[in-house]
């Protein structure tokens, strides 16, 4: 299926639609410069930042002394490493050696990423040439909804500006959707990668828990917190989390097993695997039409690509949700508690009343909640016999307007990623059609595949077989349009 | 304790919500204190607002049988 009324950016224009894996191309071929692609980028956030709301900080002048030394080593026949060149923001819960980490919040003492530098996913991208253009907006403490009270970009849907991106990686995921960013870091503790990717169109990928280290981010839920690639297409974020995976001691959660070339499986060919497909019909308060229709043609598409396409039901759905929550606040409010308790007034209105809520569940439930997800472990790991992955709607709707949003808290059930939180499943959101009209107020509609643990490599390689074959994935939001003039100055 | 196969439905399977509220505002009061937590008065009934939905996650994740499942929990003796 292709998707409708593709626009193609104007001539002249960086095109928003522009993979890492395409400016890979053009970077080493020689048709673009590193200080080219950066300058472009950097023009396109300087359009739509003030509306949509992208960026906390950017580091312009360290960005360009990167992408300087990066032509410069190509210039040299050197290779500068398989992100060389490539433009990424850094969600801002994240420490980056430049700049603070703010956590979007008035509480976090701002001498807290100095004392950290770069986190260890940062010098990994570093190290494969990325250069880092900022810092992005995230809801605060990477969790709840917008305070307007609050002295922060509040971050906008490309796609119609009514509507928020989702969160928690707010900016990585409107960043990339209008071509400010090739690419970015978001973290996810119930569903902040997935989320914002599915609002904004592109793809984001929860990797399994411990996969990637994430020393050096700001905590919110300590057994639950992933951090992860956001771009627009799998094979993007492979590329990314070819440099991102891997053992780090650092991080006590981390886990030793061995990584593999994500890119290698990328071959197009779902032939010989079962696809298990829970609609989740009924789990959700609302629900759009438009994801029944788009689930539909996911699986024509998937059964086009040699799979076979099976139904089933995911064991526990509403136990282990609950457990990700109790598991979620808990954890939050035991690193959140001493400040809350003095200063919760500078907190957003929905993250003082989500996080304090956590004093109405005992030392026993938390316990339960991890024991909870032990039983769920177990049962998804029997469904997992039958068939190789697992798709659902990653949300059941579209997105919500952001004057209509006070608090997550009777929204949760609308968005299916939470449950994969408490099992630790690799998790890939990606496009998968529209609800209305693309560039007349429309919203994109995401799928979710799932895999077995530390079987990323089959998640990208299905994801990457539907892109090859759909389009939804390089549609570009009207915001990302810019004169050419604007691109040449 | 009662031997229960892990992942079947418990004794309070079905329970979507306790029959009364767990969380009335002068629980919320003795929350609050032993959490050390100061709010006012506005600012609590804001706070009770979120409780109700709590309740119900309590009630669910009550409601597995857990049999003799240990907890997801890590910890490793090396770490330094």
């Amino acid at each position: 299926m292709t998707a409708p009324d593709v626009v193609a950016p104007e001539e002249g224009a960086l095109s928003s639609a522009l993979t890492i894996a395409d400016a890979q191309t053009a970077l080493r071929d020689g048709t673009l410069t590193a200080t080219e692609l950066l300058r472009e980028a950097y023009a396109t956030a300087d359009a739509v930042d003030e509306t949509l709301g992208i960026y906390l900080s950017r580091f312009d002048e360290t960005a360009q002394a990167a992408a300087a030394a990066i032509d410069a080593a190509f210039a040299a026949g050197e290779d500068p490493g398989p992100l060389a060149g490539i433009p990424l923001g850094i969600k801002d819960i994240i420490s980056t050696t430049e700049g603070e980490t703010t956590a979007q919040s008035l509480v976090l003492d701002r001498a807290w990423g100095a004392g950290v530098g770069d986190a260890v996913v940062v010098s990994r991208l570093r190290a494969a040439g990325a250069v880092i253009t900022g810092k992005l907006t995230t809801m605060e403490y990477a969790t709840g909804v917008p305070d307007p009270a609050k002295p922060f970009p509040i971050p906008r849907n490309p796609w119609n500006t009514d509507y928020w991106t989702g969160g928690s990686s707010s900016g990585t995921g409107n960043g990339v959707a209008a071509g400010a960013i090739l690419g970015g870091l978001g973290t996810d503790t119930g569903g902040s990668i997935r989320i914002p990717s599915a609002f904004c169109g592109i793809t984001g990928l929860k990797a399994t828990f411990g996969r990637v280290p994430k020393s050096g981010c700001v905590p919110l839920g300590y057994s639950l917190d992933n951090i992860g690639p956001m771009a627009r297409s799998a094979r993007d974020c492979a590329i990314m989390l070819n440099a991102l995976a891997g053992y780090d001691a650092s991080d006590a959660c981390a886990v030793e097993v061995p990584t593999e070339d994500y890119l290698a499986g990328l071959d197009g060919d779902l032939s010989g695997l079962t696809i298990g497909l829970d609609r989740l019909l009924g789990k959700a308060p609302t629900r759009d039409p438009a994801v029944d229709a788009a689930l539909d043609a996911v699986v024509d598409v998937l059964t086009g690509l040699g799979a076979t396409v099976v139904d089933v039901e995911l064991p526990l759905w509403q136990e282990l949700n609950a457990a990700t929550r109790i598991t979620s606040r808990s954890e939050a409010f035991a690193y959140h508690a001493p400040d809350l308790r003095s200063r919760w007034g500078d907190y957003f209105s929905a993250t003082r009343t989500g996080v304090g809520a956590a004093i109405a569940f005992t030392g026993a439930d938390y316990v339960q909640a991890q024991r909870v997800r032990r039983v769920g472990q177990k049962a998804v790991a029997s469904l997992f016999e039958t068939v190789d992955l697992i798709i659902t709607p990653t949300s059941s709707v579209a997105g919500w307007k952001i004057d209509e949003l006070d608090s997550m808290a009777d929204r949760f059930g609308a968005m299916h990623t939470g449950y994969w939180n408490a099992l630790g499943n690799p998790a890939l959101a990606l496009p998968m059609g529209f609800s209305g009209q693309p560039r007349a107020g429309g919203l994109p509609l995401s799928l979710q595949i799932i895999g077995r643990p530390f079987t990323e490599s089959l998640v990208l390689r299905a994801g990457d077989a539907y892109q090859r074959v759909t389009d939804w994935h390089v549609l570009t939001p009207a915001a990302a349009d810019r004169p050419a003039a604007a691109v040449a100055s | 304790m009662t031997v229960e196969a892990a992942g079947q439905p418990g004794p309070d399977a079905g329970m979507d919500q306790p029959e009364t509220a767990l969380y009335t505002a002068e629980r919320l009061d003795v929350l609050l204190e032993l959490a050390e937590l100061p709010l006012s008065p506005q600012r609590k009934e804001k706070l009770i607002e979120t409780l109700p939905d709590l309740d119900q996650k309590v009630a669910k994740i009550r409601s597995v049988a857990l049999g003799e499942t240990p907890p997801a929990t890590a910890f490793d003796a090396r770490w330094s």
